[in-house]
């Protein structure tokens, strides 16, 4: 075959691949809309509101890029928000949190991110979904108005580092680690062998330091004195109504009702756009190829597959 | 037939619509078996046309109606639309002293047609980054429109020998007498009902 001859089979097969690409996206629109009429795709321009998802464990994930250059973990929120702060169109944000909480640094990395939004005057309102426990509360306490609903799990103030003590099983298979280190501290937390008091108090105070900030910045960002928290704080998980009787949230209702409080509280009119993350059938399947589902989704638990000790805003039943 | 499919010659005809459609005028004149597979042209732009269409919008179940039927109707409608509009070009052809050739000038112009296959490709992009698709649509549609147009000047100027000039006189005048004749009709029936309401 000639060369001009395999130029146009090459356009044929994109053109067959174009057809393929199109009905895959025209079938997967019309079972998302779910609409029973046709209408036009068209775009919003106006000012509205912003959504952010925070979905499964927080935590910055190190495998930062896939193959089409998405970010991973509390990154990948941080840069959304972001995003969102930079569009003239954004007035209000809502944050829909469905999250037991993370790593303390990612969790700060996300509240720190939500108060300068609050700063720049654009409202942030918080959706709890099931589960918006410890480092989830976290971060919606950093939003100007908590909306959680009857049944979803939250509270949980406190931190925790767990790490599992193997030693009995290590010694039961016979197997010994050789460790060199240059500090007595350097193999804090190992699973190998017991911990010290020492030991235990190093941890401890980090720990103390972690929950002192946790306390500091939900008294801030809900605006409470530190002492009308501390006596829920003591790591209880709540229902939304028991949270609503401590403060912890400002009132109960669905991600409906954030999106309309959202609008109220950024005196925007009733059908004020939403622009939500990723919408596009095509596009959501490329981020689907490297793992990010529906843009950012964080539930990364790298901890767990590596059983790596690490210290959590996390609510771990 | 099978042969001509064989041969893979018809590959060469699209290389020809997009490099030089003088050389297809007169690779199309040369080869008979070339007419009735130029009618494969119309079927293909249905289906794409129809698909371009449906990602302006969010569709309903009615697309899966479109897509297996529905662009058999398109099909039937833009092969008319060639006869037609060929049968018009070559009448105006002959009225400005050149041969007519019927045949000819109805197998460029569905050839002439396949440079519109491209605005589902084009489109998808606009879509899927959601740049304006609707805008966009409209654009890259009317810049195919004169492509194709462009394509059957040239075809036409091929196949009477004539400058470029005299060949897009030939496309056109059905075009504006239609066109002219539409208007008049419209002015004319305009007058009429108002004069009717108003006596």
């Amino acid at each position: 075959m000639d060369k001009n001859r395999k130029i146009v089979v090459s356009i044929l097969i994109l053109l067959v691949l174009s057809s393929v690409l199109a009905i895959i996206d025209i079938s997967l629109t019309m079972q998302s809309t779910g609409r029973s009429g046709y209408r036009l795709r068209t775009h919003d321009t106006g000012p509205g509101v912003g959504i952010v998802r925070i979905y499964g464990p927080i935590a910055i994930d190190t495998a930062a890029g896939g193959p089409f250059g998405m970010a991973y973990g509390s990154d990948a929120i941080v840069q959304r928000l972001d995003d969102l702060s930079r569009d003239g169109r954004i007035k209000a944000v809502v944050v829909r949190i469905n999250s037991p909480g993370g790593t303390v640094a990612a969790t700060q990395e996300i509240y720190d991110k939500i108060m300068r939004l609050r700063k720049n005057n654009i409202v942030v309102v918080a959706s709890m979904g099931e589960l918006a426990a410890s480092g989830g509360y976290y971060v919606a306490s950093a939003c100007n108005y908590i909306l959680a609903n009857h049944g979803s799990i939250t509270g949980s103030i406190g931190v925790i580092a767990v790490s599992p003590n193997l030693k009995g099983l290590f010694e039961k298979l016979g197997i010994r680690m050789n460790v060199i280190k240059s500090g007595r501290y350097k193999d804090l937390l190992s699973s190998y062998r017991d911990i010290s008091q020492e030991e235990r108090e190093l941890i401890q105070e980090m720990i103390d330091s972690s929950y002192k900030k946790f306390l500091a910045d939900v008294s801030l960002g809900r605006n409470i004195p530190i002492p009308d928290i501390e006596p829920v704080a003591d790591g209880r998980v709540m229902s939304g109504e028991t949270a609503l009787r401590h403060r912890l949230v400002d009132e109960l209702g669905s991600f409906e009702t954030a999106l309309a409080k959202a609008r109220a509280l950024a005196k925007l009119p009733e059908d004020a756009p939403v622009y939500d993350e990723v919408t596009n059938p095509i596009e959501r399947l490329l981020m689907s190829l490297q793992g990010a589902r529906g843009g950012i989704d964080i539930r990364v638990d790298r901890g767990a597959l590596y059983n790596l000790p690490a210290v959590e805003y996390r609510y771990q039943p | 037939m099978k042969e001509f499919l064989k041969s893979l010659a018809w590959l060469d005809y699209f290389y020809l619509v997009f490099t030089d459609p003088r050389k297809l005028s007169a690779a199309l004149m040369r080869e008979s078996r070339s007419l009735p597979f130029g009618f494969v042209v119309p079927a293909f732009v249905s289906i794409m046309d129809i698909l371009a269409f449906s990602l302006m919008g969010s569709e309903t179940p009615f697309f899966y109606t479109k897509i297996t039927y529905g662009w058999i109707l398109l099909y039937i409608l833009l092969v008319f639309q060639n006869v037609l509009i060929g049968s018009l070009v070559d009448t105006a052809g002959q009225v400005l002293g050149y041969q007519g050739n019927i045949k000819n000038v109805i197998n460029i112009m569905n050839y002439a047609l396949f440079p519109r296959v491209l605005l589902l490709p084009a489109i998808l992009i606009f879509s899927v980054f959601g740049f304006a698709p609707v805008f966009f649509y409209v654009l890259i549609s009317m810049a195919l429109f004169a492509w194709s147009a462009a394509i059957v000047v040239q075809g036409l100027s091929e196949m009477h020998s004539a400058g470029l000039g005299r060949a897009a006189a030939v496309f056109f005048m059905p075009f504006v007498l239609v066109g002219g004749v539409a208007f008049f009709t419209m002015v004319l029936t305009v007058i009429s009902i108002f004069g009717y309401f108003t006596a």
